[in-house]
């Protein structure tokens, strides 16, 4: 029989970004079981519907989580928007579309560099940051924040990007592309980070559909399955297909996000060359009475926002299903079997982002 | 005479070195990273911080060992640079490393005593390849002392080639640097929060930083011994090993330590052992 | 010459803030900002580390988190509140889990505001507490810590003249706070004080022979009432309050029920009254410039 040592992971720990409890149970350096713990990051958000009215209420929804803010902010507009049946103008749709593909590589930056870190690759950490921050300088430069952007609101967009702004960005973003391809080149062929990824953690097709996974986690084990083609926002006006792999492991999740980047790439390229001209923002009169479900596709998978209104200007009820916690099931099944060291990869693969989970 | 001065040298000019060392390895990291970096003083800064900071320990007894680990460390520097046996050093080298390890299973805190059987298993991984470095010089120069090696009339890595190549595959254990910083690393972000030291604080930890210095002068002295005959192209040759084990460490991730056992056995037996039965041939 | 400035080491947790201010203190670690030339390094480890960066703000189930990783943290050390979360609670302060700010908590030194916080205020902030733990440690050489003992024993009669001189430099700074002298602290007579030492009992903190601080508390109908904790301006904000009324809690131990009070303005006291499990039952006016804010704890929370 051999000995059994409890380990116990997070809240605080230098590989976790955010708090999250594990005990771990060890036999030698083999996890055999894991116990969460979670509850750290709650608030209680959505109750706070009933005390900020339906305008103000997606600056709250932006700050459900930093990273993913912009999505949230526009999941909540357009789950508002489809309740008092508003159509907002084409421009704002592009200009919303642009922002998320923003976002999303942002994410994915930000992801890399802290996947890379908690195997102990420290310059690459530092590489990928370095380049994330040239997004951040796109993204603060049309709207004014780094992280929280503020821009999406009920019935629109608050700021416009001129023609001029959308065609640099356009330029830079082509140059950017050569620079961003010798990093992501580290993480698809370096030895040592396939020797870290390769074969941890593996989910299989069927485990991952039963297990309730999305976004690149799911798409990871080959399913073609992305929120973005039910065609929201300007999706409807573009060309793209979900990045699917097979080997459902590390490696393939990584291997997704990073294709991912490269099509957002593609993607803003895209809009920036059609969008049309015309106003950016609608006029909102009267209150919402009705209830919507509003789904779209964050970096970290498809989020699902319940909105119920009664015709006053407070919601009635508010219900966000975050990706993340979706995944969590994927992640309690594949931590028994690996070993301590490859828990921080495993926790980090799905992408967790427990303030969105939590609220 | 020449004895003396060689130790007080060593016991007073080794950590201001290990530390610049340690200062210049940073700056360079930073560079290679796209910072700035902190200035190469630094690790002195850090150290004289330490010392006025307050001491937290778990159990008393755990600074004894921390205390007996510098005291050993300076005890081998000054038997390899008064030019004693090798094999001497070696075996006190790696009664320095027990107590350090012992520190950290006498603290008793999760994280620590895994990081102290991390250690235990670096060191199964390394012993051999040392040991068998010294072999291969006696082979080579017919005697265990360090006089007598470092007077031999050519560079020893001529017959050695083998064996400097897996001596330099396992320093990155020795100073705790990827691909190999499983028990102890310097960057924050490890699984093990900050392996044996996790539970020292303080002048203990302090005390084990300025170990580390000497262990790192000791080390490239060691390395140093394969080019001694002229002093300063040795110097210069070692001084570029550690600048190659720099830019390893960042192009690197950290392996896990099935891979870091099985592969500088692999690596020691085909180059190591490959190169002294070679010898053994040769110089019959 | 301190070298605190020189090498802080810090270390990050994450209250309930929604991330956005982490991930800009870990960009003020990346290339841009890149805080190690001021030889900052984020060390996981509470053990190693001078400064605690906390962002978001605190709820039932992270305070035992917090206060536990604060007392894990060796001496000197500061304690930085990054964004607004932090600060105050923020947007979520009217949730029903968020409690507030993280002075609720643990004593703060730096707020840096901000939604989400720019690396160049975190860096700024992270600057100004270096000056902060300078002089923690110029405080600390001063009370001698770990040479020398500080003593918390009972105080007796021949100690009233000392106590009253302290008493009126401690409470200053409350009558600056209200702008009324006239405030019974300020007014009270050694021939009171001496009254007082027969039904009271009174507790110092000495170092070096000299007091530095006292409090000072009473038993009645099974409710101990404690008031007049004072602690030498000099010697403020390093603990030795705590350990005063740690003193006097223990030695009234007996009691079921504590009681102390402080003026409605006293934000830093009444954060401290509520770190030790005090909670606020009673708000009463005394003149036109002053309310006193009673708070209470009942024994089976200590």
């Amino acid at each position: 029989m051999t000995k059994r040592t409890i380990i116990p992971f997070g809240p605080q720990h230098p590989v976790l970004p955010e708090p999250i409890h594990l005990d771990l149970v060890l036999e030698d350096e083999l996890v055999v079981e894991a116990i969460p713990s979670i509850g750290f990051i709650h608030r209680g958000l959505e109750k706070l519907v009933e005390k900020k009215d339906f305008i103000d209420f997606v600056y709250v929804a932006e700050r459900i989580c930093g990273i993913c803010s912009f999505i949230h902010g526009l999941t909540y507009c357009i789950a508002v928007e489809e309740i008092m049946k508003i159509k907002v103008p084409e421009r704002a749709d592009y200009l919303r579309t642009i922002w998320s593909e923003l976002s999303r590589m942002h994410s994915h930056l930000l992801w890399m560099g802290l996947m890379a870190d908690s195997f102990g690759f420290e310059s690459l950490f530092m590489h990928t940051w370095r380049m994330r921050e040239k997004i951040l300088d796109i993204i603060e430069n049309t709207t004014g924040g780094r992280v929280i952007f503020a821009s999406a609101k009920v019935g629109g967009v608050r700021r416009d990007i001129d023609s001029a702004t959308l065609k640099s960005i356009s330029k830079s973003l082509e140059s950017y592309k050569n620079e961003l391809k010798e990093i992501t080149d580290i993480f698809i062929k370096d030895s040592s980070v396939q020797h870290r990824l390769v074969g941890v953690g593996v989910l299989k097709k069927g485990q991952a559909y039963e297990l309730g996974a999305v976004g690149p986690t799911l798409r990871a084990s080959g399913w073609s399955i992305d929120t973005r083609k039910l065609g929201y926002a300007a999706y409807k006006n573009i060309d793209f297909e979900p990045v699917v792999e097979t080997s459902g492991d590390s490696y393939a999740r990584c291997v997704v996000r990073i294709k991912e980047l490269f099509q957002s790439i593609d993607i803003i390229r895209q809009l920036a060359g059609k969008i049309p001209d015309g106003p950016i923002e609608i006029k909102i009169t009267g209150n919402p009475d009705g209830e919507f479900f509003a789904r779209t596709e964050q970096p970290r998978g498809e989020v699902i926002y319940y909105a119920k209104a009664n015709g006053t200007k407070f919601l009635q009820r508010l219900r966000v299903r975050t990706p993340t916690f979706a995944n969590i099931p994927s992640l309690v099944k594949m931590l028994p079997g690996s070993s301590l060291a490859d828990v921080p990869v495993l926790v980090l693969t799905i992408d967790p982002c427990i303030s969105c989970t939590e609220r | 005479m020449k004895i003396f001065i060689s130790i007080i040298a060593y016991i007073t000019l080794a950590p201001f070195l290990g530390a610049i060392l340690a200062g210049v390895d940073r700056k360079i990291t930073a560079r290679m990273q796209g910072r700035v970096g902190p200035p190469i003083l630094q690790p002195f800064y850090d150290v004289l911080k330490l010392m006025e900071k307050e001491s937290l320990v778990v159990r008393k007894s755990q600074n004894f060992y921390v205390v007996f680990f510098l005291i050993f460390i300076i005890f081998t520097g000054t038997l390899f640079f008064s030019g004693k046996d090798l094999l001497l050093v070696i075996f006190a080298l790696t009664l320095a490393e027990i107590f350090f390890v012992l520190g950290g299973y006498k603290a008793s805190s999760p994280y620590s005593i895994i990081g102290s059987q991390r250690a235990l298993i670096q060191m199964m991984a390394y012993e051999p390849i040392i040991i068998l470095a010294a072999v291969g010089m006696y082979m080579v120069t017919k005697s265990f002392y360090i006089t007598d090696i470092i007077s031999y009339d050519k560079p020893l890595f001529y017959f050695l080639p083998g064996l400097l190549f897996a001596f330099i595959y396992i320093l990155p254990m020795k100073f705790s640097k990827s691909p190999f910083d499983l028990a102890y690393s310097h960057h924050a972000h490890q699984e093990l929060v900050k392996g044996m030291t996790t539970e020292f604080s303080g002048r203990s930890l302090a005390m084990i930083e300025v170990a580390h210095w000497y262990e790192n002068i000791l080390m490239l002295g060691f390395v140093g011994l394969f080019f001694a005959n002229n002093i300063l192209i040795g110097v210069a040759l070692t001084l570029s090993i550690y600048f190659l084990i720099i830019i390893i460490d960042n192009t690197f991730a950290r392996v896990k330590w099935e891979m870091a056992l099985m592969s500088s056995w692999i690596v020691g037996l085909l180059f190591g052992l490959g190169n002294i039965i070679f010898l053994f041939f040769v110089l019959r | 010459m301190s070298y605190l400035k020189r090498s802080p080491w810090v270390i990050h947790y994450d209250g309930t803030s929604c991330n956005g201010c982490d991930i800009e203190v870990l960009a003020s670690l990346a290339p841009r900002y890149d805080l190690e030339r001021l030889g900052v390094i984020n060390t996981g480890n509470p053990k190693h580390a001078d400064i605690f960066l906390i962002t978001g703000s605190m709820n039932d189930q992270n305070r035992e988190v917090v206060q536990n990783i604060y007392e894990q943290m060796p001496d000197p050390k500061v304690v930085v509140a990054i964004g607004i979360c932090a600060t105050s609670g923020g947007i979520f302060s009217e949730c029903y889990n968020v409690l507030g700010g993280v002075n609720k908590v643990l004593p703060v030194d730096i707020y840096v505001p901000g939604c989400a916080a720019r690396p160049e205020s975190i860096i700024d902030g992270v600057e100004k507490a270096l000056k902060i733990l300078e002089d923690k440690k110029h405080k600390l050489v001063a009370m001698g810590l770990g040479t020398e003992i500080l003593a918390i024993e009972p105080a007796n009669i021949e100690d009233a003249a000392e106590i009253l001189a302290l008493q009126k430099l401690a409470y200053q700074s409350e009558a600056e706070l209200y702008n009324d002298f006239a405030f019974p602290p300020l007014m009270q007579t050694l021939s009171e004080l001496k009254e007082d030492f027969k039904t009271i009992i009174f507790f110092k903190a000495v170092m070096n022979g000299i007091i530095i601080g006292s409090v000072r508390g009473y038993v009645k109908d099974d409710t101990c009432y404690i008031y007049r904790r004072i602690v030498h301006p000099i010697y403020q904000n390093l603990g030795i309050g705590k350990k005063l009324m740690n003193e006097i809690e223990f030695h009234f131990g007996f009691a079921s029920r504590f009681e102390v009070f402080t003026g409605h303005k006293s934000k830093r006291n009444i954060n401290f009254y509520e770190r030790l499990g005090y909670r606020m039952f009673k708000c009463e006016k005394v003149n036109d410039k002053r309310h006193r804010v009673y708070m209470e704890k009942f024994a089976d929370r200590i």
